[in-house]
């Protein structure tokens, strides 16, 4: 009986473990993401910067979806990074479980929220959302700072890909 | 007579004249307000006998141009001068007043005579030029052009004003000054000066002066959020450091520029929130803008001098247990030691302020 009751304990252990597996988050600093950005040449990048707690952009979210469904394979890559802490890692999870969401999505590592500000984009106060395309070579093509609705995102992203190389 | 009644009566003499020549001739003497000192206030009728408060022209320049009397040969051709270079003067965003101790039917028929387009301000009784030091005996003004930088500071006096081209003169020096100059337009940057702005407050809508009574040590600006969680997670913070700052003469403002939500709910949301400082609402984010201020809560700290000095965040972590820099206590510590504070410029996440589109 009781060897029967711990199985299933070890069971149901396992199966906790696993789902949080399932969830875990890749972490990522400012260094990290200019590495994501360089592995990405050649295609016009959309990274966005995110919070759970920010209602603009959760609100913007479905539209980033929407546009990493509609042009991963026309030349475009969507990155979402979650800059929430990562004690609410799973809050992060659960939203892009919600939002059916695909594209690559960190969360940012533990450390100065400056450095990483600046490493992203001297440029950026840190107010979220906050949206950089990038074009082509890698280049920042548009900065958008606020939400922004699918349509402004496709064509920011029209023109990056338009431009020449 | 003796000699010493001889030198009794030249000593008489000579005294009775000095003192007769320095009545008589006070203008010579006589002693206007200096540069940097406060300009007083005042509220004159122009010649429409519509009143003119100098204090609600904060944040504008304002030249104010003392002359002796209405329609005489020398204040005619220093007005007909201040009447041509009227276009330059309103593209600088710069306001001119006459200013002399006549009434308003006076002041009427000079301008309609002369054609003027500025507002000439009746000083009866000369309260006014007395407070500004240039009360002449006769009871006249004496001709001094005070310019008032944004702030309600005297920025220069001119004394010797020269009538027929006083417009260029009173221009040339407002170009040299870089703060008159941008009044109009002005953007906050470290190290230069914040004009006094004026905005309505949430709770009474009565308009409000950033500076207040400008007697503090230095001024917290800090642009809130009712709705933002990064903004509201500071409230309590943004309470007892004002609190503890403001026994020390620091004056703290809170400003919400967010489109989104209305003046009630921040008057209601400063109440709930118990803010010992007054929460002003900028609607169309107009001075948003002027500090180009990007989210929420951003703040900025200007010196006793009015001069902007640290930006940024309140510290470095949204949650209390986590911080590790106190920002603006540095900040405000090292300005009332008379001292840099620590670092001019800090970032952080917030919310974006939500501008009118």
């Amino acid at each position: 009986m009781a060897a029967r009751r711990i199985g299933w304990v070890a069971a149901l252990l396992a199966i906790a473990l696993l789902a949080q597996a399932a969830t875990r988050i890749p972490q990522i600093d400012g260094k990290g993401i200019q590495k994501e950005l360089a592995k990405r040449k050649g295609k016009v990048v959309v990274l966005n910067l995110w919070a759970t707690w920010c209602p603009p952009c959760r609100q913007e979210f479905p539209g980033l979806v929407k546009l990493y469904d509609k042009y991963r394979n026309r030349g475009v890559d969507v990155i979402v990074v979650s800059v929430d802490d990562v004690e609410d890692e799973a809050k992060v999870a659960e939203f892009l479980r919600q939002q059916k969401a695909k594209m690559p999505a960190f969360i940012k590592k533990p450390g100065d929220s400056e450095k990483f500000i600046n490493a992203v984009d001297r440029d950026w106060p840190g107010a979220i959302p906050y949206t950089v395309v990038y074009d082509r070579n890698g280049k920042p093509f548009a900065k958008l700072l606020g939400d922004h609705t699918f349509a402004q995102f496709e064509a920011t992203v029209k023109k990056a890909l338009a431009k020449r190389k | 007579m003796k000699r010493w009644q001889k030198v009794l009566t030249g000593v008489i003499v000579a005294t009775t004249a000095a003192a007769g020549a320095l009545w008589l001739t006070g203008n010579l003497f006589a002693d206007p307000l200096p540069q940097g000192r406060p300009a007083p206030d005042f509220t004159l009728p122009d010649q429409d006998g519509k009143q003119h408060r100098l204090s609600a022209y904060r944040g504008k320049t304002v030249v104010l141009a003392f002359y002796p009397a209405d329609m005489t040969p020398g204040c005619t051709l220093e007005a007909r001068s201040l009447r041509d270079t009227m276009p330059e003067f309103q593209q600088m965003g710069v306001q001119v007043f006459g200013i002399s101790v006549q009434d308003v039917g006076s002041k009427r028929e000079f301008c309609d005579k002369e054609g003027l387009n500025y507002p000439l301000l009746a000083d009866v009784g000369g309260k006014v030029a007395k407070q500004y030091g240039v009360l002449m005996p006769a009871g006249l003004a004496q001709r001094v052009t005070f310019i008032i930088d944004p702030s309600g500071q005297i920025a220069q006096v001119i004394t010797d004003v020269n009538v027929q081209q006083h417009g260029e003169q009173v221009l040339a020096l407002l170009k040299q000054q870089p703060t008159v100059q941008s009044s109009a337009n002005w953007q906050a940057k470290i190290g230069q000066p914040i004009p006094d702005f004026r905005l309505p407050r949430a709770d009474n809508g009565k308009m409000e002066s950033v500076y207040g009574d400008r007697k503090q040590k230095a001024t917290v600006i800090m642009f809130i959020a009712t709705r933002c969680p990064v903004s509201n997670a500071y409230n309590e913070r943004m309470r007892t450091i004002a609190q503890e700052y403001m026994a020390k003469g620091v004056r703290f403002v809170g400003i919400n520029s967010n489109v989104i939500e209305p003046t009630q709910e921040v008057a209601e949301h400063a109440k709930q929130n118990r803010f010992p400082f007054p929460v002003l609402k900028d609607e169309g984010n107009k001075i948003a803008d002027r500090f180009n201020a990007q989210f929420t809560p951003e703040i900025f700290v200007v010196d006793a001098k009015g001069v902007l000095r640290y930006h940024g965040r309140i510290d470095d972590s949204q949650n209390p247990a986590n911080i590790t820099s106190h920002d603006l206590r540095d900040t405000l510590d090292a300005l009332l030691a008379g001292k840099n504070p620590p670092r001019a410029e800090t970032k952080a996440f917030g919310c974006t302020i939500k501008r009118v589109r």
